[in-house]
């Protein structure tokens, strides 16, 4: 499959487009609750309406939290691709800007005050996590310049402190803090159309880095060579950082911090449709959004009624997929 | 108007400038290289060009406009780059590499031509199918060579091109570029090889300590004094089978191995002054008349000469140039040249150098083909004779250095070394 | 692969001086913020309560829910609480004057809240609780398993209270009584609590099981499974638990399921941050028979969620909750 990959460009993402289709029909067939798949169905086709339990369960419980999941796989993932490339770094996961730390402070916050439910404390994790990136931003210009390493370095280290931060308030917040914790943690579960509305925000950002795909394809080459074929690199550079800490805020804020998505799939897709923008960044999307689908799915009807957290079963589908991708030798 | 003109540009970092009253035009069709030690400011200067950098002060225009006022991708439309070191550690295609050149001229890739094409131009269009990562140092260079002609720009900047290169993929780049500088192109090449700069290009820039040393055609601004003064190092220009080429060796600090005066003509002291230059002596000779043979071997050289028109007797301007010279030599050699009336007043320089005490060394063969009956005078005065070439610089090596008046640590250094 | 391209920055990069001010800044924070929780913490030390008289004869000895023999010389005179439950029993036993120290989440009664702390029920300081000289320690289960061995090696004596039932928390409260010399006392807590029991009982007893979902989080959904003093509680209050079917403990619940098996009654604790008129409104919860019934409530986490006396109180509120047609006669 993966010269099949190179050598047309389409096949990789029509591909990669069945794959993810596939895993959104089975998402949405399968689940904890016990309903054939003709009951599927036959609420599927019906639409949403009231007074009935299955229908409810599929369009206001399962269909929601899959989409959510697919937009948040997406989310992260192009996240990852962005600041893989930008960074130069392997190691690179959308967390590494702060944002997720900033967004974890943005909804403690609103946890200590007792904010109910949603969607304060979602969009106070927004703010958190908007915040934090311009705080970060701000930190690594160098002359005008964004400077990535210190972008880096400044997104660790601020990470760190809204950490210690958010601990602090943990430890004084008395009986919140068991929900500072179940925020912190990954989990679709409880989650409806209203995440997924927020999560839609996301989706014109999802297309933005598209249209830089040359751009991205040049700066491999490190930025110094990019300015010398004619890219625009500190603008390119701002438009892709902003989108990629746009693209994580939301994604933490919805959902909780679900780690290796942003960090594995990258480099999963690289080993099979290669480096080149304008395939792995489609590609990662719809991998991205296929994964963290069955992810969830698993996590909803491996011990059902009981779930998995869904940070676990991506570590679990993800890690062996990537070592058996690199023991097949192939180059990143 | 010349394509690219600086104009008293100085850049730096902080408070150190790298590079300071440059001004300096490349016109169109120039070929043009830029030598000087590292940290000169080549790689500075091409940036500069460029616009990656911007001036401290000072103006460098492109095309006539000042290259604070470009876009990114109009300045790559005008001037394309060639870096020394280039990361990809990325798996693309050769073609998805070159392709990447095309970049700046956006949708008109019409114009822009093959990547194929632009790689057969280069005599490589094998490569295309290839994957960047695989291929050898030569073949990446010649990559990012194809890549950097996309742009389609007039101007080619390129930065050591040839550094990480074998001697064949140098020539076979360096002829490259005569070619694409034959079709039209401009280019502006930092090289390190002397020798390559002298061969291949029309004019050089010698930077050093971020100045201009020297501009112009290369056996003016390479001579050994300026190669000298810019690398620290001793230089010797040779000809041969029709080239012009450099040797080098180290300066030793405080080194003085000493002045040899060479007392010649008609061929018979070109080798012996080879040899002596190389093997580090100063060197001078005399008189000589012009267009004699060893009268060219030692223009070549650089030696300080007293000479005489051609075919004139010794005057006596020169022969007072001679005596000066000899009292500044630590030895006197005299090699198997035919001694006529015409020179034969050498023969008596010679003769009252021994007197002074300076050691005189003469080839035996001088007695045979003494025809003014002087070369009697040399044994009184306490020459030593010896059969030719090779045992007097044999003896030197062995002796160490005949420098007489030279500081102590000299005469720890080895003659012959 | 990338390591060339971040080793060259990193051999590229200097020292910047905004970046030194900005590592230096958020050190420095990090000393403030640990300072004033150091600060904020046991600030009222050293008030420490006096021991009462009453020592009886002979050593106590009792079997704590970890299964531990516990033994004391003499009742307990210095007793210091790692969990709010745990003082909450320590009042209502009569061992309130023999309190030294509690946890910064301990509000009940008013006077637990004048006590000095020894830090918070996830991390409570050794050092701190070995300061006040305790002869015995009220430990809970789960996350302070680890400090029983390194509060034994310092010499003190700790009684684990971790119970699975109702039942459960009045053995605990009992055995305590006799660690602490207040039987008495102890046995009247009890009896109010068996009490309570014995009434809700006497009302539901007849009547059918509504199956009952108690919300412990939304955001996760979590409730509470078998072998919880929980699940206990709402099966003597008259109810089926639905969270039993997850499994022990307090298990993330499926929403799916939640609509499949459609409880009769859902009760959300307090500490879930809802509110009953906003389940009723979350999406598709319209068509639930509880929200359709009006069996929506929410329960203070406080009575159900503490192991102590308290529960007593709990259990009335849920039986009410689960049966309303059995109180809502008187």
């Amino acid at each position: 499959m993966t010269r099949l990959a190179r050598t047309n460009p389409w096949s990789g993402i029509a591909l990669a487009a069945g794959i993810f289709v596939t895993c959104l029909l089975l998402a949405l067939a399968f689940g904890p609750a016990s309903l054939s798949l003709g009951q599927i169905w036959r609420q599927a086709t019906t639409g949403p309406a009231q007074g009935d339990l299955a229908n409810a369960i599929f369009w206001q419980i399962r269909l929601p939290r899959v989409l959510l999941a697919c937009l948040v796989g997406a989310e992260l993932a192009v996240a990852g691709v962005i600041l893989q490339d930008l960074f130069l770094n392997p190691l690179t996961d959308p967390y590494v800007t702060g944002v997720s730390s900033g967004a974890a402070l943005g909804a403690t916050v609103g946890i200590v005050l007792h904010l109910a439910q949603l969607p304060w404390i979602t969009v106070l994790a927004l703010i958190g996590g908007f915040v934090t990136v311009g705080v970060v931003w701000m930190a690594a210009r160098r002359r005008g310049r964004i400077d990535v390493f210190v972008l880096l370095l400044a997104g660790v280290t601020i990470s760190y402190l809204a950490s210690a931060v958010v601990t602090v308030l943990m430890i004084r917040a008395g009986q919140d803090m068991h929900a500072i914790v179940y925020w912190l943690m990954g989990s679709f579960s409880g989650r409806g159309w209203t995440e997924v509305e927020i999560a839609l925000i996301a989706v014109p950002f999802m297309i933005v880095p598209l249209f830089f795909a040359k751009e991205m394809d040049i700066l491999l080459q490190g930025e110094k060579r990019a300015l010398e074929l004619g890219v625009e690199v500190e603008r390119t550079k701002r438009v892709l950082l902003v989108t990629a800490g746009l693209l994580t805020a939301i994604a933490v804020s919805v959902c909780g911090i679900i780690g290796f998505v942003g960090l594995v799939v990258p480099h999963i897709v690289r080993l099979l449709v290669g480096p080149g923008h304008c395939r792995l960044l489609p590609v990662s999307l719809l991998v991205g959004a296929s994964m963290l689908c069955v992810a969830d799915l698993l996590s909803r009807t491996v011990i059902a009624p009981n779930e998995i957290p869904v940070g676990v079963v991506t570590t679990f589908v993800g890690a062996p997929l990537f070592v058996y991708l690199l023991r097949r030798g192939r180059k990143i | 108007m010349a394509m690219v003109s600086l104009h008293d540009v100085a850049f730096g970092y902080d408070e150190r400038l790298v590079l300071r009253r440059i001004s300096f035009d490349l016109e169109d069709g120039d070929f043009i290289g830029i030598v000087g030690p590292n940290a000169s400011g080549k790689s500075t200067l091409i940036d500069l060009i460029d616009g990656i950098l911007r001036p401290v002060s000072g103006d460098v225009l492109v095309n006539g406009v000042p290259t604070r006022k470009y876009r990114r991708r109009d300045m790559a439309k005008e001037v394309a780059l060639v870096p020394q070191h280039f990361d990809l550690d990325f798996d693309l295609a050769v073609r998805e590499v070159v392709e990447m050149g095309s970049y700046c001229r956006g949708k008109d890739v019409g114009s822009c031509g093959d990547a194929e094409q632009t790689l057969a131009r280069l005599g490589v269009a094998d490569l295309a199918g290839r994957r960047f990562s695989e291929l050898s140092g030569g073949e990446k260079q010649l990559v990012v060579l194809a890549q950097a002609l996309m742009q389609q720009a007039q101007v080619l900047l390129l930065d050591e091109p040839a550094s990480a290169l074998d001697v064949s993929h140098q020539l076979r780049l360096f002829d490259l570029l005569r070619q694409l500088n034959g079709d039209g192109l401009t280019v502006l090449c930092i090289l390190h090889d002397l020798n390559l700069a002298i061969h291949y290009f029309d004019k050089l820039l010698v930077l050093s300590g971020g100045e201009v040393a020297a501009y112009g055609p290369p056996e003016e601004v390479l001579r050994p004094e300026i190669v000298e003064a810019v690398y620290g190092v001793r230089a010797y220009l040779h000809r041969h089978a029709g080239r012009t080429f450099l040797t080098f060796s180290p300066r030793l600090r405080g080194e003085r191995l000493g002045r040899v005066h060479l007392v010649c003509g008609g061929g018979t002291g070109s080798g012996l002054m080879r040899e002596l230059v190389d093997a580090g002596y100063d060197v001078s000779a005399g008189v000589l008349n012009a267009l004699d043979t060893d009268e060219a071997t030692g223009q070549e050289l650089g030696l300080p000469m007293a000479v005489e028109a051609p075919f004139s007797p010794v005057g006596d301007e020169a022969h007072g140039e001679n005596l000066a010279l000899m009292r500044a030599a630590d030895l006197v050699i005299v090699t198997a040249v035919p001694v006529s009336h015409g020179n034969a007043r050498n023969i008596a320089a010679a003769v009252e150098a021994a007197s002074t005490g300076t050691p005189v060394w003469a080839a035996r063969g001088v007695l045979d083909g003494d025809f003014a009956g002087v070369t009697g005078e040399l044994d009184p005065a306490g020459a030593r004779y010896f059969a030719g070439d090779e045992e007097m610089l044999t003896a030197l090596r062995e002796r160490g250095a005949p420098a007489a008046a030279a500081p102590p640590a000299a005469r720890t250094a080895d003659p012959g070394a | 692969m990338f390591t060339k391209g971040a080793l060259t920055m990193m051999r590229t990069i200097r020292p910047r001086r905004g970046l030194a001010a900005l590592i230096l800044l958020a050190a420095l924070a990090l000393v403030v913020l640990s300072v004033s929780v150091l600060v904020g913490c046991g600030s009222d030390a050293d008030t420490a309560a006096s021991p009462s008289a009453a020592a009886s004869a002979g050593p106590i000895t009792a079997t704590d829910d970890a299964g531990q023999r516990v033994t004391l010389e003499q009742p307990a005179t210095r007793i210091v609480s790692l969990a709010p439950a745990n003082t909450e029993i320590a009042y209502a036993i009569g061992a309130g004057d023999k309190m030294v120290a509690g946890t910064s989440y301990d509000d009940y009664p008013e006077e637990a809240k004048a006590l000095p702390k020894v830090g918070d029920f996830a991390n409570p300081s050794v050092e701190k609780i070995a300061s006040f000289e305790p002869d015995l320690v009220l430990a809970a289960g789960g996350i302070q398993a680890g400090l029983r061995s390194k509060l034994e090696k310092l010499g003190m004596q700790v009684y684990v209270v971790d119970p699975k039932t109702y039942e459960g928390v009045m053995t605990a409260i009992s055995r305590l009584g006799q660690l602490a010399g207040t039987s008495a006392q102890a046995e009247k807590a009890v009896q109010g609590m068996t009490q309570a029991r014995d009434e809700v009982q006497a009302k539901v007893a007849s009547l059918s099981r509504p199956s009952t979902f108690l919300e412990i989080y939304s955001k996760p959904l979590m409730t509470a499974g078998t072998d919880t003093f929980i699940d206990d509680m709402v099966t003597l209050a008259g109810g089926a638990n639905l969270g039993a079917t997850a499994g022990s403990g307090f298990p993330n619940f499926s929403s799916e399921v939640l609509f499949e098996d459609d409880p009769e009654v859902y009760i959300a604790d307090s500490g879930s941050m809802s509110e009953p008129g906003a389940i009723a409104e979350r999406p598709g919860f319209a068509d639930l028979t509880a929200v359709k019934s009006g069996h929506v409530y929410v329960i203070d986490d406080n009575l159900i969620a503490r192991p102590g006396p308290r529960l007593a109180e709990g259990l009335q509120e849920l039986a009410k909750m689960i049966h309303p047609e059995a109180y809502s006669a008187q």
